[in-house]
């Protein structure tokens, strides 16, 4: 297989699969955020770290 | 009828609150799967081949999805219409803010005009090849197929996206809900052709795998072509900015908007990856009348490209086409209108444009003002400008935009951390944002090869933007409740103040007063100083901004008590400040006044459990771009004739060694520096003195050194503070919010030490903020 279509199919599926995974990842994130009460970006952090 | 927000007699009206996650998601994905897919697919594999233009839209997408993630996370905090003016009015103040709103106003009127020349285009097309167009070509006396023919097509395109125009406008101003569902039903449409199209081009390579021969050569003009084709497909992502001006109108907008915004960037990048596909498949070499490779075949048509390709791709391909046009350029229409009207129906509301923008049909509660406004701007550039060159036109303004929304969301989440309150908040913060602008740039850079039109047309907006904005908007503006007042500010002496140290202390109230007076004045003394007293008045948000100056009182009393200590000997200026957040209220009066040292009170361990020293003081250590001095317990007129150092290393160590000094008392006084060796080697003093010399006077002659081994650095200090007057500690430079977690070492002494404590921090200067940064 050339090698330009090795890249871009490597480049593309990394791609689309990021894309994904980020969507995936942040609707998690908005949903946890959300069950447990909106707050600042400080309080909410700090939240997560202390595996709330 | 209508209501001008004047008329103060009678509440002002709001937008209607109406729109679900489906409409706000359909809105993004109605913008995003329009014009600019149809029109830049042809150009873009013209310009990059086969798999240039599969890999312009996958990239694009993965850099469309780190800008939205800016735009989720603003959006979730800052749930308002007006989108990235908003953005940057809050990050950045007016000027900035203007100029996001200008720009925005500009590229959706633009984008909007891009997709009714599309929509005329297609439509025309089609009924001329059904003959319908053959009476009128006769009426005029020209054969149906000559050139006189294609330029009464040329106008009729031109009157068939004015009318289109004006029908979307017409729905526009109908209201937010009907706008939500009938693009919601359109996009609905739009998707499902164009999903279509891409199944069918899965089916036809399974059919006849040799149609994968098409993606040879895969690259044939070279890489550096994918730059150019992902600027100027851009546009065709830029649909998470139509939710974001949704923010007056969404339910749950905190939940529902992020949601929107990453849903509609994965499912368009999905579709348009298909899409592009099917598209290099969609004709097989050596069938009749294709000629040469496939993709050159394609892109001789430019623009019209992709339609000659689904045509021989599918049954009916012509006319399916058609209809997925049809919908889509609808669609986008719908979106990009109604995000240009809020954008410039935000600058109105602010008075940055005259108060017409803002004005609100009661009956229907749309901002019919700014959607005329924007009316006038869409039917002249659909009436006067080439499509190619509108459609980077709309691309460079959405990525310049884009850019500007992306250091909005570095700026707000470093100084507005404690204040806002967050739906969504970015992973791998700042990162994302930074790449994506380094990305931005270079884009925007690139398309000069596309247009140089383009390059011409957004310089001239921008320019306008400013001429307006220091003439018009600059004195007009109105305050929002997210900027700093200054309710009182006097200048207390008549002297000079060139070559003077300007020293900041704040004062909150008496008793804070009365611990500052003598460290301050010690301080000034030594610098050479004079010094702003102030105090930030934090009114809660349910309180009017009128009645700020109630609060005043406590604050008005401390800077009286300092000024009685300190007039005689110092130049002094006070200044009373309204602010919602008293931490950015500071570090903005820092900025404001150059002020080259900061002292402030501290009362001590705070039982708040997410945060070290305080929701105040934690902020101002932070982000104050000057050298800060916090005292604890330094009250009455105690002498200290002893005062340990803990050093670490760090220049924070250097401005203790410095502060302690100064507050020592001058004759008998004597400063111990101080290091605890863990087993990881301790300090060498005369190393790190003679390296900090130059920036900080650390005088010799009453320097102690001190080492001692031991397994708790914690332990070893306190148990040494104990023989000494005082404690004077450097604080640690971690980033933003990494403090949250847990105390760090000298935070931890600074709340369990019996005697006063001093904490210092340096200013780490530019190049050690932007280390800290990436």
């Amino acid at each position: 297989m050339d090698k330009d279509v090795l890249i871009g199919i490597i480049l593309t599926a990394a791609a689309l699969l990021t894309v994904i995974t980020m969507a995936v990842l942040s609707r998690a994130s908005i949903e946890r955020i959300a069950s447990d009460g909106c707050r600042t970006a400080r309080q909410t952090l700090k939240g997560k770290n202390n595996g709330k | 009828m209508a209501s001008s927000p004047d008329s103060s007699s009678n509440p002002t009206p709001e937008l209607s609150r109406e729109l679900s996650l489906f409409h706000v998601t359909m809105m993004g994905l109605g913008m995003m799967i329009g014009a600019g897919v149809f029109l830049g697919m042809g150009i873009s594999i013209g310009e990059a081949g086969p798999g240039g233009v599969v890999l312009t839209f996958a990239l694009n997408g993965l850099l469309a999805m780190l800008t939205a993630m800016s735009f989720a996370e603003l959006s979730s905090a800052i749930p308002r219409a007006g989108g990235a003016y908003n953005f940057a009015r809050i990050g950045f103040g007016r000027g900035t803010s203007f100029l996001a709103g200008w720009m925005e106003w500009f590229a959706s009127s633009v984008a909007g005009s891009m997709y009714a020349l599309t929509f005329a285009i297609y439509t025309v097309r089609f009924v001329g090849e059904l003959h319908w167009l053959d009476g009128l070509y006769n009426l005029a006396g020209y054969a149906p197929g000559s050139a006189e023919a294609e330029s009464i097509d040329g106008m009729i395109v031109k009157v068939v996206a004015v009318v289109t125009a004006i029908t979307f406008i017409y729905i526009n101003f109908r209201g937010a809900s009907e706008t939500g569902k009938i693009g919601a039903f359109i996009t609905m449409g739009q998707t499902l052709f164009v999903v279509t199209i891409g199944v069918f081009g899965v089916i036809a390579v399974i059919k006849d795998p040799s149609r994968l021969e098409n993606f040879t050569p895969f690259m044939p003009e070279g890489w550096s072509k994918l730059l150019i084709t992902m600027g100027f497909t851009y546009v065709a992502f830029e649909g998470y900015e139509v939710i974001a001006q949704a923010g007056d109108e969404a339910i749950d907008p905190r939940r529902n908007l992020p949601k929107a915004m990453i849903y509609s960037v994965c499912i368009v990048t999905t579709i348009y990856i298909l899409v592009a596909f099917a598209t290099v498949v969609s004709v097989k070499i050596g069938t009749q009348g294709v000629e040469g490779p496939a993709w050159q075949w394609i892109g001789s048509f430019g623009e019209k490209g992709f339609g000659e390709a689904v045509a021989r791709l599918m049954p009916f391909g012509n006319f399916i086409l058609t209809l997925a046009v049809i919908f889509s350029s609808t669609s986008a229409l719908n979106a990009t209108i109604y995000s240009a009207t809020r954008a410039s129906y935000a600058l109105g509301r602010d008075s940055m444009l005259p108060k017409f923008f803002a004005f609100i049909h009661k009956a229907k509660n749309t901002p019919y003002g700014a959607l005329l406004a924007t009316s006038v701007l869409v039917l002249i550039v659909t009436t006067v400008l080439p499509t190619k060159d509108v459609a980077s036109s709309a691309s460079i303004m959405f990525l310049f935009l884009f850019f500007m929304v992306n250091l909005c969301v570095i700026k707000i989440r470093r100084s507005m951390a404690d204040e806002l309150t967050y739906g969504f908040l970015m992973p791998l913060f700042p990162l994302l944002p930074i790449v994506a602008i380094i990305c931005q740039v270079i884009l925007a850079v690139w398309l000069i090869h596309m247009s140089l039109i383009a390059w011409i047309i957004a310089p001239i907006w921008i320019l306008a933007g400013l001429a307006i904005y220091w003439f018009y908007a600059r004195s007009r503006a109105t305050t929002t409740e997210d900027e700093i007042l200054i309710l009182e500010e006097q200048k207390h002496h008549e002297e000079r103040l060139e070559g003077k140290y300007p020293i900041m202390v704040a004062v909150a109230n008496p008793a804070n007063a009365s611990q500052l007076i003598q460290s301050t004045y010690r301080l000034c003394g030594a610098k050479n100083a004079h010094v702003e007293l102030i105090h930030m008045v934090q009114v809660p948000d349910q309180v009017s901004l009128h009645d700020a100056e109630k609060y005043t009182h406590l604050g008005k009393e401390g800077l009286f008590e300092v000024m009685l200590s300190l007039a005689l000997h110092f130049p002094i200026s006070t200044t009373i400040r309204y602010c919602r957040n008293v931490a950015r209220g500071i570090v903005s009066a820092i900025r404001e006044k150059k002020t080259k040292m900061l002292v402030l009170g501290w009362h001590g361990a705070t039982h708040h459990t997410l945060f070290n020293l305080g929701s105040k003081i934690d902020p101002i250590i932070e982000q104050s771009p000057c050298n800060v001095v916090v005292l604890k317990g330094c009250g009455g007129n105690k002498v200290f004739k002893s005062a340990l150092v803990p050093i670490a290393g760090g220049p924070n160590g250097a401005l203790a060694l410095e502060i302690a000094s100064i507050l020592t008392a001058p004759d008998e006084g004597a400063v111990t520096a101080f290091s605890v060796d863990t087993g990881r080697g301790a300090v060498d003093f005369d190393q790190f003195i003679e390296a900090n010399s130059k920036k900080f006077n650390i005088p010799r002659e009453n320097l102690k050194t001190k080492t001692v081994k031991a397994t708790s650095a914690i332990k070893a200090i306190l148990a040494e503070a104990k023989d000494y007057d005082l404690v004077v500690l450097g604080t640690t430079h971690k980033p933003l919010l990494a403090q949250t977690g847990r105390m760090s070492l000298p935070e931890k002494i600074a709340c369990r030490s019996p005697k006063p404590v001093v904490m210092v921090k340096s200013d780490i200067g530019v190049r050690s903020w932007i280390r800290r940064w990436i």
